[in-house]
């Protein structure tokens, strides 16, 4: 481990709330320990701030009813006009990481490669799909909670 | 392969190991790398399910894995990693697990340990895998909604195991199971097939997506889904969905 390896370490681990820390490796040891303060209140991420902001309801069972079914699926064909975004395993659709949280997407949203747009479950191993292309979220085939199969249309995504 | 916890990284206080062994992960950290924490403050299961994660009380371990296998193959780990926890379980602390399908280690009937694979698919391929995995060892009561359904080692033998005790073998085992999800995955379905009643023969009643059925279980696929045999005589593989027992 380099010292840039170190000091990305450290940056990462600095607004964790803990108040010791080690890491162990081959010929390394290295312990941090800090008074324990407060956590600083962090900048949410942009993500979560969105999310909060659109679920204003009364009470969380209310949230969580609201983002599951707020928006229903689109069961018509597949547009060939679209980017499709296909499953790539069998198993079980999920558009938010729990009943809680709000979809990771919906219609209308922008979407980069790298954006998470639902969680395929397979034996319980949580897999998160990601976008592939940049564009706008068009259509949602699929419904929350239901078995999809290897190669089933998720999303189609306007690019 | 790097040995697994070859580098690991020790919190007193973590929101949840798998996040941030996800944030390692998506740094690019090598696989192996694990992160335990004496507490976790929001440790989760399935659906954002709470994991109670009371300070010293268990094991809550991630691992970061990068499997050679696709995303359609990859399940198995799932598998694996509670054989390796049941193995654990019994051979170094003389207890009678069980796997309830695919991966809840049962003492008693209430559930020891819980597992959480997640992992992210880009293009078809899986960029990593977050294995996590908590294990009750010396809690001596739990949480009210959870009382009936829990167990810890402290509960089932009297021991009390501390969590960095218990890391050692599961590491060997889970090495030595991991590895196999790659070249004999055929050796992980059959090992978990010797250590669970769920495997043949057992009635179970399966909740997927809105459907409800029951079904007998014949074994697992080669992807490790469970078969099932209804009482039409169809079968079927679960892959997913939440299976429970049926009352008799």
């Amino acid at each position: 481990m380099d010292l840039t390896e170190l000091k990305e370490l450290i940056e990462l681990i600095a607004e964790k709330g803990f108040a010791e820390f080690e890491l162990e490796r081959e010929g390394l040891r290295l312990r941090i320990s800090r008074f324990k303060e407060p956590p600083v209140p962090l900048v949410q991420p942009a993500k979560e701030t969105a999310a909060t902001s659109d679920n204003q309801g009364p009470s969380p069972a209310a949230v969580s009813q609201s983002a599951a079914s707020a928006e229903s699926p689109d069961t018509s064909a597949p547009e060939t006009s679209l980017h499709t975004i296909t499953s790539p395993i069998v198993g079980t659709f999920y558009r938010a990481p729990s009943p809680e949280s709000a979809p990771c997407v919906k219609t209308g949203d922008r979407v980069e490669p790298d954006t998470v747009v639902c969680i395929i479950e397979a034996m319980k191993l949580m897999n998160e799909i990601q976008a592939e292309v940049t564009g706008e979220v068009a259509k949602i085939y699929v419904e929350n909670g239901q078995p999809v199969e290897y190669g089933q249309p998720l999303f189609g995504i306007k690019v | 392969m790097a040995k697994l916890g070859s580098t690991l990284h020790r919190f007193d206080s973590l929101t949840s190991t798998n996040d941030f062994a996800r944030e390692l992960a998506a740094r690019g950290t090598e696989e192996g790398t694990i992160v335990i924490a004496r507490r976790q403050t929001a440790g989760r299961g399935r659906q954002g399910r709470r994991w109670s994660s009371p300070e010293g009380s268990g094991l809550y371990l991630s691992v970061i894995l990068r499997p050679a296998l696709s995303p359609a193959r990859s399940s198995i780990i799932a598998l694996a990693a509670g054989v390796a926890v049941a193995e654990t379980l019994a051979l170094d602390y003389g207890l009678t697990p069980d796997i309830k399908w695919p991966n809840d280690v049962l003492s008693g009937g209430r559930k020891i340990s819980g597992i959480l694979v997640e992992s992210a698919i880009e293009k078809d391929l899986l960029q990593y895998a977050i294995l996590g995995i908590g294990v009750n060892l010396m809690q001596e009561e739990f949480p009210e909604e959870i009382r009936d359904s829990a167990t810890s080692i402290l509960i089932e033998s009297g021991r009390r195991v501390a969590p960095e005790d218990f890391l050692k073998p599961l590491l060997e085992r889970l090495e030595r199971w991991y590895r196999a999800c790659m070249s004999r995955p055929e050796e992980v379905r059959a090992r978990w097939e010797e250590l669970s009643s769920y495997g043949r023969g057992r009635r179970v009643r399966i909740m997927s997506g809105d459907e409800r059925v029951e079904a007998t279980t014949r074994g697992l696929h080669e992807s490790g889904a469970l078969i099932i045999e209804l009482e039409s005589g169809e079968v079927r593989e679960i892959v997913s969905g939440e299976i429970t027992l049926r009352p008799l």
